[in-house]
């Protein structure tokens, strides 16, 4: 079973490599062609793709038989950390995606109020979480903008 | 030969233009001071510091951009040894080797001279080794100039397999990196017939994937999310105040500086090795060349000094490759090279004909960053306990606001978020799970070159292409690559068992193992 798992890795790899092989080969060809087939193939946009994406699958079946032999050992997770980690890219993307959809203004006030309060929780008196918001805010919205003339949307 | 002169030739302008710029001294000591800050909280770098910045900085004019960017590197890189020193934790992986004896120091109550031993030979390896490149840089940039499309394409290849064999642990995942870095980057309409390359539909990756968010998100997003999903405290284990520079130490080290800052240079001078092997390579040979080997890893001042003038002088010699050739030698000098194309320079063989007096302005604001160090960093040092103890909890989601601000400033499109959502997440998957960073980064960066000079090159020689490979530039570079690949695993090697020794006899010790940061 362990074995398995240490494979697990090399399969994601493989799989990676096997989507960029795909993604190479439905690049078109040149529109112009040279020389004779072989320079022509080597002149092709699609063919470094090609090269890099069969290196990238080729290890991927190395590392599954790598792990079959011990020799690849997955990363741990400490206990809490998946949750914790879900949690922070959860509120990342939403800042992000919510300035792709709002501008900066209002996801920064969200992002910086929500982000003082869930990583200083129960560490920090509620004033001074506050602070520390409204000095993400200060600083993101207003000070660095105006130090290198930026325009927020 | 004139070619080469006239380039020292601009030293003396080039030193009044900037010394009497007030501006470039703001933005120099800016640069210094939040480096040192940067270098000294663990998990932040040099190359974090200088991403970060990246949104800043093509704002600025050039000089100031130059000195902002120098300043944080040097000092960086000089203050990773304060927290190695105080917390037995290197503040960056360039200071990994001082913990061996930096941390011992300090508990014998002797902290304040691990600082000042630390933070000034730093300043000497980067003074003393740009010096050199100042000398050596002309001739490369020459011969670099010799090269042709087929040159240019064997040179990244090489680069890119090498930084992916020898950056981090196991070589499979450096390639790993490096590949997939390399197939991001031809992503987006090609130079030589515009064939679109898998923009999936979409006209905003038409231009590819901006290196500058790329670089962003993963050495800046990729930590934060990094850090915030696995809080560390940090126990700092003795008291810090205004360092104790002890010249005569230093006066009874000159071999042992020269020797370490040349182990540093040749580190940094070979792609993609980067400053954390530097350091451990310098250690080992001063370890075995000192009279007092044996003593080192007790607490002894020449280990001290030979880690910290290596590591500063390998970020330097990483400038050779990168300024020749455009191929970075480590990551701090990648994201180097991208602010240099960010404020119109062309890292390249042309750089020094394009831009003439650039390697001038480079060794001045080198050696102004550091002098600027030496000062800064003895009062900053009084209160380096306070910075190693700032809530991480509290820094990095400012770090975000940073990253998603700096990451619009570098293209004005709202999509850049995306791309920075989607490289911090692939940033953090990428550290958690082993594989190094700095090859994916050297992959995107000279993927795009090494693909035309490719295709470029087969056009060129298609009636003949025995010629293309016979070319006898050619093969003078692919036998002194290959040479050079060999010198490379031998010292990589090396270092990784002199690193590895430290861990067994920290272990043993019961101490923490400095290769985990």
């Amino acid at each position: 079973m362990s074995k398995l798992k240490n494979c697990i890795e090399g399969l994601v790899i493989t799989l990676l490599g096997g989507f960029f092989l795909y993604l190479a080969f439905s690049v078109r060809s040149n529109p112009i062609p040279y020389g004779s087939a072989w320079i022509n193939t080597l002149a092709q946009a699609k063919f470094l793709p090609v090269v890099m994406a069969s290196f990238v699958t080729i290890l991927g079946i190395v590392m599954i038989v790598m792990g079959l032999k011990g020799k690849m050992t997955p990363a741990k997770f400490d206990k809490g950390e998946p949750l914790r980690l879900l949690i922070v890219v959860v509120l990342v993307a939403a800042y992000l995606l919510g300035i792709n959809y709002f501008g900066f203004r209002w996801p920064t006030v969200a992002f910086s109020v929500i982000s003082a309060v869930y990583f200083n929780w129960k560490k920090r008196p509620w004033w001074q979480m506050l602070i520390i918001a409204a000095v993400y805010i200060v600083v993101g919205l207003f000070a660095l903008p105006k130090l290198i003339g930026l325009r927020l949307v | 030969m004139a070619s080469i002169v006239s380039e020292w030739l601009h030293f003396g302008p080039s030193l009044v233009s900037l010394v009497s710029q007030p501006m470039v001294w703001v933005y120099l000591i800016a640069g210094v001071l939040l480096g040192y800050i940067i270098g000294v909280i663990p998990g932040l770098g040099a190359t974090m510091g200088m991403a970060l910045c990246l949104g800043i900085i093509f704002r600025l004019p050039q000089a100031q951009g130059l000195a902002l960017l120098i300043g944080i590197l040097v000092s960086s890189m000089a203050s990773g040894g304060i927290t190695a020193s105080l917390a037995n934790i290197p503040g960056t992986p360039a200071a990994a080797a001082t913990v061996m004896d930096g941390f011992p120091m300090a508990k014998k109550g002797k902290g304040r001279e691990a600082c000042g031993y630390a933070y000034v030979s730093s300043c000497i390896g980067t003074v003393t080794a740009m010096i050199l490149v100042f000398f050596i840089q002309p001739f490369i940039s020459a011969v670099a100039l010799k090269f042709g499309n087929w040159e240019t394409f064997l040179f990244c290849l090489f680069g890119v397999i090498l930084c992916g064999s020898l950056v981090g642990g196991n070589p499979v995942r450096g390639w790993v990196s490096a590949f997939t870095g390399m197939f991001i980057s031809f992503c987006g309409a090609e130079q030589i017939q515009s064939v679109v390359r898998y923009n999936f539909g979409t006209a905003k990756l038409l231009n590819g994937v901006n290196s500058t968010v790329a670089i962003i998100a993963l050495f800046g997003l990729g930590e934060v999310i990094m850090t915030l999903s696995r809080p560390n405290d940090i126990r700092v284990q003795s008291q810090s105040g205004f360092p104790i520079i002890d010249l005569k130490v230093f006066k009874r080290n000159i071999k042992n500086i020269f020797r370490s800052m040349l182990a540093g240079l040749w580190v940094g001078f070979i792609p993609g090795i980067g400053e954390s092997a530097a350091c451990w390579f310098s250690y080992e040979i001063a370890r075995k060349s000192e009279k007092n080997g044996k003593d080192f890893g007790t607490g002894v001042p020449e280990g001290i000094i030979a880690a910290e003038v290596a590591n500063n002088a390998s970020s330097v010699g990483a400038l050779i490759p990168s300024m020749a050739l455009g191929i970075p030698g480590s990551g701090s000098t990648a994201v180097f090279i991208a602010a240099l194309f960010l404020i119109g320079f062309h890292p390249g063989p042309l750089l020094l004909t394009d831009s003439p007096g650039i390697l001038c302005s480079l060794t001045i604001l080198f050696i102004l960053a550091a002098i600027v160090m030496i000062g800064a960093g003895y009062v900053l040092t009084r209160f380096a306990i306070k910075f190693l103890t700032i809530d991480e909890n509290v820094l990095m989601p400012i770090i975000v606001i940073f990253c998603a601000i700096g990451s619009y400033a570098s293209t004005y499109t709202r999509f850049s978020l995306i791309l920075l959502l989607v490289f911090g997440v692939v940033g953090y998957l990428m550290k958690k799970f082993g594989y190094p960073v700095p090859p994916m980064l050297l992959g995107l960066l000279v993927g795009g070159t090494m693909d035309s000079a490719l295709r470029r090159a087969v056009i060129q020689y298609s009636n003949n292409p025995v010629e293309m490979i016979t070319r006898p530039f050619g093969l003078a570079i692919m036998a002194f690559l290959i040479i050079m690949t060999i010198f490379s695993i031998r010292t990589t090697n090396s270092t990784k068992k002199a690193s590895k020794d430290v861990a067994k006899v920290l272990a043993e010790a019961g101490a923490e193992d400095p290769q985990a940061e």
